[in-house]
């Protein structure tokens, strides 16, 4: 039986060779049965759940089973929090002190959700958030900036991800993939679909027909750049990125092949291992400030808009 | 004719509006109420927490793409404490119909570039 063997700590920082890594198993075929192997697994970031899951539901797709062989006296919370939807066999005895271990530090993170609806989403979120705020007791206004970029992002994920423009179903095509982890000064949070990435998003609007995949990246952090059919603000990529670059966080995203990282200083795209949409992942840590009112609270729009917009 | 004022407040809208569905399916109500001239919208936002640009575009900016210059006489708002956010967002998410008209209606005339 095809073995995959889970490192023993899967981050951010290295999540490429981890993408590698689960990418070898779509040689696989119907009817095969593949093992993901965590016995040596002590960490796995939020990144690394969500894009597990999505390639064990790609696997699925083409008709190959998929189990897990875990250590559960070492692996780790958010890994195993995710094998809620892998089954699992046990290969070592579960050991009361370590269960009680486990239980305790799995409290850092939140289980992943497969979002097939706004519902869901909205419901996943909000857990992210009540997590957070227990955990790591964020500034008001840090809170308030994750709960609007994690809403931001993960409707870009149904909407643009999943091509929902005009009165689409309730249910999305295909899951949004949303997992955090509460680090000691810091949280991490993934949303990842499996749509259409967003170079060829991006395409869709005639101002960007041309670009290259890696300038897609570039030009998503823009604001006022979209590829909704309808029109868009193209604004929520944008202030999340704005936000996170003035927390000095990180973010990461990886489409259409390449992978962007931004953070206070730079912006830096290169070849990247998600081919099968998008994935962003941003951190943000809890005790800086984060600057919502100013990224969310200012507009340049004209006079003409300002004289539409009356109290009543 | 004396005006019908129809508020939506926090318990119709709730206090995160993020999601573009959400105020899509609110436009096509909002639009169906106003298909009576005396009625006027005030939305009230002074209890919303979070108003994401893209929820404002289909809702605010939807409403105007069939409204237009009458928007401002039909639809009225109400802030608390969160003013300056929420005029902001809602002025992203009309310019951005106002963008899209202009790109797609050569004959639109009735708004200069700024």
């Amino acid at each position: 039986m095809p073995e995959i063997a889970i490192p023993s700590r899967v981050a951010l920082e290295s999540l490429d060779d981890f993408l590698e890594l689960l990418d070898l198993s779509h040689c696989r075929q119907d009817g095969d049965t593949v093992m993901f192997d965590f016995t040596k697994c002590e960490h796995v970031c939020p990144s690394g759940v969500v894009s597990l899951v999505a390639y064990r539901d790609l696997l699925q797709l083409r008709g190959v089973q998929t189990i897990a062989r875990i250590n559960y006296t070492a692996i780790g919370y958010a890994a195993l929090r995710a094998l809620k939807v892998f089954p699992a066999s046990v290969t070592s005895r579960e050991v009361d002190v370590n269960g009680k271990h486990l239980r305790q530090v799995a409290g850092k993170s939140t289980e992943l959700k497969r979002c097939t609806n706004l519902a869901e989403t909205e419901e996943a979120v909000q857990t992210i958030v009540a997590k957070i705020n227990d955990e790591l007791s964020p500034t008001v206004v840090t809170l308030k900036a994750v709960d609007y970029m994690i809403g931001e992002i993960a409707d870009n994920a149904a909407t643009h991800g999943y091509k929902r423009y005009k009165n689409p179903p309730p249910e999305f095509p295909k899951p949004v993939y949303i997992c955090s982890m509460a680090y000691k000064d810091r949280v991490e949070v993934a949303v990842l679909d499996r749509g259409q990435g967003i170079h060829e998003s991006l395409r869709t609007n005639p101002d960007y027909q041309d670009v290259s995949a890696s300038d897609a990246l570039r030009i998503s952090l823009h604001e006022e750049s979209s590829g909704h059919p309808y029109g868009s603000p193209g604004f929520g990529l944008y202030s999340a990125a704005e936000m996170i670059r003035g927390n000095r966080g990180t973010l990461y995203i990886w489409s259409s092949s390449r992978r962007l990282v931004m953070d206070e200083t730079r912006v830096k795209v290169a070849k990247g291992k998600y081919q099968q949409g998008t994935l962003v992942s941003f951190v943000v840590r809890a005790s800086n400030p984060t600057p919502y009112d100013e990224v969310v609270g200012e507009s340049d729009v004209g006079a003409y808009i300002d004289e539409l917009i009356r109290e009543a | 004719m004396e005006p019908k004022v129809i508020i939506w407040d926090s318990s119709k809208l709730g206090t995160r509006l993020v999601p573009r569905l959400k105020g899509q399916q609110l436009k096509e109500e909002a639009l169906r109420l106003l298909k009576d001239e005396s009625a006027i919208l005030v939305v009230d936002l002074s209890s919303v927490e979070i108003l994401s640009s893209g929820y404002a575009k289909e809702l605010f900016g939807g409403i105007w793409e069939c409204l237009g210059t009458a928007f401002p006489e039909r639809v009225r708002f109400t802030f608390g404490s969160n003013r300056r956010i929420m005029w902001n967002t809602i002025a992203r998410g009309i310019s951005a119909s106002v963008e899209r008209r202009r790109r797609t209606d050569t004959e639109f005339s009735g708004v200069a570039a700024d």
